[in-house]
């Protein structure tokens, strides 16, 4: 059977501390400005604020990234066969085909998943980090891709090692034994904005 | 040149008009050079605004060059021969209308030089693909429907009365082109609409009415751009001369689809209307009570269809030169502001993605000076290739009827396979 690549974020557990970004910000060598990864916190504009009316103030946050899903639109609308979806499951954005044109950023019903890279990329290391093979091209959509140079390996993506809470799980939804099947049967989970049909490969404990 | 010519040259209004054209060209041409040398940064476009005004250039001027496969497909499949000199504009307007909407193109894509991928590396699912394919093919038969065209330049005649002759005789293929025009017009004028319109992920925009109203909008304002420009030059130049009532009827034809496309487009507006979808309601209120609702009220409805509409439908206005070159440029402005409000309603309004909880957020969008500047170096080349043809193409001239023998040929070939 194939697999089917998935990850389970406990939201219960996340702190919102980004370590995930920046683990997956050193793991792919990602130039200035482009994150796979972000923390987004909830029903306010810009990161660490609460959201409410004082005294009911809440701030809770959403990790996001690419959510491979499995019925991907991004997969269907790319004019140059960019963006392709393995058979485990995974979204690959390739950056040597993409033309820049844009129209998976558009259709993809999570904004702010896809990064456009600028004409000149900056790197704050002289020298690249990380294990990622991936050379990035300037002018093209970049995204998350559940750091499959490290599952060829037979590792864990970046961001699930790094969390320092443990709230990141990852693995095949197809093998009823894994550690992510377990929790989806016993915890309550969502995935985000189902109703689009698009099948996340991202599940959201609660 | 002698420095008297010169002087007679910026004297005329011709000289004149090609020198502004020109000081916009070079603009363009040089924002187009910091474009592709400093990338997409220089514009106000972002990863939630994707796409801005070049698009509403591109989607602008494939519409309005819309006019060149219908009247094609009128004279040469429908037998409407009287019209052939009207096809013969419409086709020069849609060669400059492809051309600059493949400018456009390169400018907004990230990777110019990546261009070809789609063309290469298929992706069939693809709308954008479907369109690249199309709009290449179809530039191509543009091209070729031209060339009989290039026949008439005079220099040409003169000097290469052979080659002349041979282009004259690509004239022979008009009916298959005609034929292959129209599926691939059908095809990518209506799915450009639909690249909007299979978006699931921006509530606004998935309907099905999309891809119709690109196609009826883009013949009505293809046709009045060709009849529009026809009546300008023939008021401007004596090298341009026009049959009044060959116009007039296309105008009025022109005004009855408008009547359709208007019907089509309240219905798609009203059914937005009843109960609420998180970002369809607030797109919708974008258009009609927001930031682009002097562009729907005013723009596309009042003065892009209504008013169009009644002095074209009413014999006594249509007739009046006038009243019929504003009722079609308003139409024509009325298919542009379109465009840019259906491009800029879905975009400027983001969904959230909790579950449960339908917030919406609103973004901004106004071009810079760049994407200005090129957009008008763009419509600047429009506009010089169409003086020019005017000039020494003959292109607005309806005492050209070509080949006669040659169609009728065909055209009894038809008949006794038929």
């Amino acid at each position: 059977m194939t697999k089917r690549y998935v990850m389970v974020i406990d939201l219960q557990v996340c702190t919102g501390c980004n370590t995930c970004s920046v683990a997956c910000k050193q793991e792919n060598n990602l130039p200035e400005g482009v994150w796979w990864t972000q923390v987004v916190t909830l029903g306010v504009n810009g990161n660490d604020s609460p959201a409410g009316e004082y005294p009911n103030l809440f701030m809770d946050y959403l990790p996001l990234g690419c959510q491979h899903c499995a019925n991907a639109p991004c997969v269907e609308v790319c004019p140059s066969s960019a963006t392709t979806r393995t058979e485990d499951g995974l979204v690959i954005q390739d950056p040597t085909l993409c033309g820049g044109c844009r129209y998976c950023m558009l259709v993809c019903p999570f904004t702010g998943v896809r990064v456009f890279a600028g004409e000149t990329l900056r790197y704050s290391l002289p020298f690249p980090t990380g294990d990622n093979p991936i050379v990035h091209r300037p002018s093209t959509v970049e995204k998350c891709n559940f750091c499959a140079h490290r599952l060829a390996r037979g590792l864990l993506p970046a961001c699930v090692e790094a969390c320092p809470m443990v709230a990141r799980t990852f693995g095949d939804l197809n093998d009823p034994n894994s550690e992510v099947s377990e929790l989806l049967r016993t915890r309550p989970h969502f995935q985000l904005l189902v109703e689009k049909g698009a099948d996340p490969s991202t599940f959201y404990l609660t | 040149m002698k420095a008297s010519n010169i002087k007679s040259f910026f004297g005329s209004a011709w000289g004149r008009w090609i020198s502004i054209l020109s000081l916009f060209l070079v603009m363009g041409l040089g924002a187009g050079l910091i474009v592709f040398w400093k990338g997409l940064s220089v514009t106000h476009l972002s990863d939630l605004v994707p796409w801005g005004l070049w698009i509403t250039i591109d989607l602008s001027s494939i519409a309005l060059a819309g006019g060149a496969f219908f009247l094609c497909a009128g004279v040469y499949l429908l037998g409407l021969k009287q019209y052939q000199p009207v096809a013969r504009t419409a086709t020069f307007i849609g060669l400059a209308g492809y051309t600059m909407a493949m400018l456009a193109l390169m400018l907004d894509i990230g990777r110019p030089d990546r261009f070809w991928h789609a063309i290469i590396y298929w992706n069939e699912h693809s709308l954008l693909w479907e369109v690249t394919m199309c709009v290449c093919l179809y530039l191509t038969v543009l091209v070729l429907e031209v060339l009989p065209i290039l026949s008439s330049f005079d220099w040409l005649r003169k000097h290469f009365p052979v080659i002349a002759e041979k282009l004259e005789g690509v004239h022979h293929y008009a009916p298959y082109l005609a034929i292959v025009g129209l599926c691939l017009s059908m095809l990518h004028q209506s799915s450009l609409g639909a690249i909007y319109g299979v978006l699931k992920a921006r509530p606004y925009w998935f309907r099905p009415d999309i891809a119709v109203l690109f196609i009826m909008s883009a013949i009505a304002g293809g046709m009045a751009l060709t009849v529009f420009a026809s009546m300008l030059s023939a008021r401007l130049t004596k090298r341009a001369v026009i049959k009044d009532e060959l116009l007039d009827r296309v105008a009025y034809f022109v005004g009855w689809i408008m009547v359709a496309y208007l019907y089509f487009r309240f219905w798609d507006a009203l059914s937005m209307t009843y109960t609420y979808e998180a970002g369809r309601t607030e797109g919708l209120n974008i258009l009609t009570s927001g930031v682009l609702s002097f562009n729907f009220w005013f723009g596309e409805m009042l003065l892009g269809a209504v008013l169009p509409i009644i002095i074209l439908l009413r014999k006594k206005t249509r007739s009046n030169p006038v009243l019929r070159m504003i009722a079609l440029a308003l139409i024509v402005g009325g298919v542009v502001a379109y465009r840019w409000d259906t491009n800029l309603s879905g975009l400027l309004v983001l969904v959230s993605y909790m579950p449960g909880e339908p917030t919406v957020r609103y973004t901004m969008y106004r071009p810079s000076i760049i994407e200005w500047i090129a957009g008008l170096g763009i419509i600047s080349y429009g506009l010089t290739l169409f003086s020019l043809g005017v000039r020494y193409l003959h292109v607005v001239d309806h005492r050209i009827y070509e080949q006669e023998r040659q169609t009728a040929k065909v055209e009894s070939a038809e008949t006794a396979t038929a």
